[in-house]
């Protein structure tokens, strides 16, 4: 019926989705999924820098599936994808997903954005009190959006937990995802080395 | 919200519902009966959000993720 219409069958798989506010640790989540095993759908044009030495993992179309570019997805099964949290609502309801939901201290990520958009040249034009109280309130409502959402199934990571020890987060994501990981692997991601925005260094 | 209900003997349990936020009486008969909740009632992020949803964009464009 599908070859007849000319359209393409959904994925069988669902589509793992990375997601949370960024600097919240989706990089490195998403480092571990590739590590493990995963095949990660990304067009490498953001490269490494030194926000995130290991790479961002990203691909451009993600920003644009607000604008209707989702043909992609397609082709995603089984698959892993980062898309931050605001863009979580364009994802089309016709496919499945599994989303790995990375939360960090407020203060951290704030912290690190900062840094960032210093490296970037850029300036905010909101302070980062009245940020962290947007922030606050996106993840207020995106949470009750998720657990909505009949094609979504969500677990949420806690980057400062998992940055002390990673293997048992890593055996829960792959009972979480149902696929085959290499969970020592993927325990051997998360670094202290990277864990350079802490509240107490600012 | 699917292992709660896969629970035998379990009709409703508040254990696990940290991450529902906004939980509502009216979520509480599709709880009981492993049902996905009603979304009849609730906007897109974008549009709950409020007047901060632009300075959330803007903090993200700055960032390079939007």
């Amino acid at each position: 019926m599908n070859k007849l219409f000319g359209k393409k069958p959904a994925p069988q798989k669902p589509i793992i989705v990375v997601s949370g506010l960024p600097r919240s640790g989706t990089s490195m989540m998403m480092k571990m999924m590739a590590e493990g095993g995963l095949s990660v759908v990304t067009d490498e044009l953001r490269s490494a820098d030194e926000d995130n030495p290991n790479g961002y993992y990203e691909l451009e179309a993600v920003k644009q599936m607000s604008a209707g570019n989702v043909a992609w997805l397609s082709d995603a099964g089984g698959k892993v994808v980062k898309v931050i949290s605001a863009l979580l609502e364009h994802l089309p309801s016709e496919f499945s997903y599994k989303i790995i939901f990375m939360e960090r201290e407020i203060k951290e990520i704030l912290a690190s954005q900062q840094k960032m958009l210093k490296h970037r040249s850029e300036s905010s034009q909101v302070d980062d009190a009245e940020i962290e109280a947007q922030f606050k309130k996106h993840l207020s409502v995106i949470k009750p959006w998720l657990v909505r959402q009949p094609n979504m199934e969500v677990m949420y990571v806690s980057y400062n937990d998992m940055i002390r020890d990673a293997a048992p987060f890593s055996q829960k994501i792959r009972e979480f995802l149902g696929v085959p990981l290499d969970v020592s692997q993927m325990a051997r991601i998360p670094s202290r080395d990277l864990y350079r925005n802490r509240k107490v260094n600012g | 919200m699917r292992s709660i209900a896969k629970k035998i003997g379990v009709t409703f349990a508040n254990r696990d519902l940290r991450d529902f936020g906004a939980i509502s009486f009216r979520d509480i008969p599709f709880l009981a009966i492993g049902k996905h909740l009603d979304q009849s009632h609730i906007k897109p992020p974008s549009k709950a959000s409020g007047d901060g949803q632009k300075d959330l964009e803007d903090r993200l464009k700055g960032l390079g993720y939007l």
